[in-house]
């Protein structure tokens, strides 16, 4: 059982405070989903729980399974076992996606590496997720469309083997198909590894195929509603007027 | 394959019919060996050096009508002095694929678009340990040419790396695509120069030019790390993918990034 929890959070970058006083718990096994404005900061978390340095936490504590994370760097936190599918993953000449991924996985296993495995893995989750096998030997991301980068995203996961997975807008710039592809492959790892997913949305299509236990509404940093299912239903149907009306901080605070 | 082989004064060329090669060895002042490669049919070359001392070098290429062309090189000297001109016919098109693991380079390039259509993608990929300058010149002379070149250099030690790089378009010489991009990863705090140039006296030309001196981005590092890999070994993945080119020697190219970057 891994525990992510996030106690009181204040985060700004560029002297402005983007998240202010988040709390989240996320176990093993749990799907939650977050669901927000534009601009309310919801990719700003998906960084900071990863650790990156290009935001500063002013307040507050990130622990997993009880061990304070604050200080860890971007690769120790991901040695624990936190991954993070990214919106627009950046992409690099001359590094190839094989190259990449041999380097993760053998700095995660060590001596226990063995490369036919990761071979045979590769061939195979490349296959599931109906991806060119072409692909592995290109550089990473390069040339890649959108829906083909997302998939490239959740071919790592399967690789990397994480047990806390943090998915932002993983949806944005699939196609049906490969949206029904990619929500499927997401909820068949979760329920073989028990692992915890964390998911960033905008869109409820997503989560007919990713079934969330807990919906959160972010608005100005902060969740302001937790519920149900139910809850996703209602956005679609009224939108977040609701809450942007009774929020009363606002996310142009300065420090 | 075919294969010149410069081994300090002496040339040996392992070479086809497709290829016309005159050599002329020391006989200047200057003390320049020449090289006149005379490219007949479509093929490809391998330039081996294997200098001790100090080279000097004067090497002319001469691509034919209909020609494609591709030179591959890897140099491994302490110090070379060289000059390479490129002469290319109407439709031919050449590749030029470089990687250096020099000390001292000083290095000019004069590249000739001579006939309608010719095409150079030309990529020099060094590391630098001493003072490398390159310079290079494009002239457009014909139109419908293009020029794409790459140049990419990693400082390190007393690494100093300096492009001039420069695309000409007369006026005339429509429809030509100029492009020229250029960075140095500079892992030491000595000084590097890229000055990218473009001199075109005409409208109707797609031109681009970049010069970029600095680190990897954060963007890049952040991904890699967040995978699991520790700092230096994103490092070593990212200078590898940067210095990455084909060579036709790919153990020897690993054999050279892995004595900086295992």
């Amino acid at each position: 059982m891994h525990i992510l929890k996030i106690e009181n959070l204040k985060v700004s970058v560029e002297n402005k405070i983007i998240l202010n006083d988040f709390n989240l718990t996320i176990k093993s096994g749990e799907t939650h989903a977050i669901m927000g404005p534009n601009g309310t900061g919801k990719s700003t978390l998906s960084k900071v729980i990863m650790g990156d340095t290009n935001y500063k936490i002013i307040e507050g504590s990130i622990y997993f399974d009880d061990k304070l994370i604050n200080d860890l760097t971007v690769d120790e936190r991901a040695r624990l076992g936190i991954f993070l599918g990214l919106q627009m993953p950046p992409s690099i000449d001359g590094v190839t996606n094989a190259d990449f991924l041999r380097t993760a996985r053998s700095v995660k296993e060590g001596k226990d590496f063995k490369l036919m495995q990761f071979i045979k893995e590769i061939n195979s989750e490349t296959e599931n997720l109906n991806m060119d096998k072409e692909m592995i030997h290109r550089s990473v991301n390069k040339g890649f469309s959108g829906g083909e980068r997302k998939k490239n995203e959740i071919l790592q996961m399967y690789i990397l083997k994480p047990n806390t997975v943090i998915l932002d807008e993983i949806d944005s710039g699939l196609d049906v198909d490969s949206l029904k592809i990619v929500g499927e492959k997401v909820e068949e790892y979760k329920n073989k590894t028990n692992a915890s997913v964390l998911l960033i949305t905008h869109y409820k299509r997503l989560l007919d195929y990713i079934k969330p236990d807990y919906i959160h509404i972010m608005i100005d940093g902060k969740i302001v509603e937790t519920g149900t299912f139910e809850l996703v239903k209602e956005i679609e149907k009224n939108g977040y007027n609701k809450f942007l009306e009774t929020n009363e901080f606002k996310v142009e605070e300065k420090i | 394959m075919n294969k010149i082989i410069v081994n300090g004064d002496s040339v040996t060329l392992n070479t086809n019919s497709s290829l016309d090669i005159k050599v002329i060895e020391k006989q200047d002042i200057f003390d320049i060996t020449k090289i006149e490669i005379n490219v007949l049919k479509s093929t490809s070359l391998i330039i081996e050096y294997n200098n001790k001392e100090e080279s000097k070098l004067d090497i002319c290429i001469k691509v034919k009508e209909n020609i494609n062309f591709k030179l591959y090189e890897l140099r491994c000297e302490e110090k070379i002095k060289v000059q390479y001109k490129y002469y290319l016919d109407t439709n031919s098109n050449t590749l030029v694929n470089k990687f250096y693991n020099c000390n001292k380079v000083k290095e000019l390039d004069v590249i000739y678009l001579n006939g309608e259509n010719a095409e150079i993608n030309y990529n020099y990929n060094s590391i630098s340990k001493d003072k490398q300058d390159l310079d290079i010149v494009v002239y457009h002379m014909c139109k419908n040419t293009i020029s794409n070149l790459n140049n990419k250099a990693v400082n390190l030690l007393n690494g100093k790396t300096k492009f001039n790089v420069t695309g000409m378009v007369y006026n005339g010489i429509k429809n030509c695509i100029v492009n020229q991009n250029n960075r140095i990863i500079n892992l030491n705090d000595k000084k590097c120069t890229i000055n990218p140039i473009l001199i075109i006296d005409e409208n109707d030309v797609e031109a681009n030019h970049s010069a970029l001196i600095g680190k990897f981005s954060d963007s890049e590092l952040f991904y890699l790390m967040s995978r699991g890999i520790t700092e230096e070994k994103a490092l070593n993945l990212l200078i590898k993918g940067f210095l990455n080119v084909d060579i036709k020697n790919k153990k020897k190219l690993d054999e050279i990034i892995n004595m900086y970057w295992r």
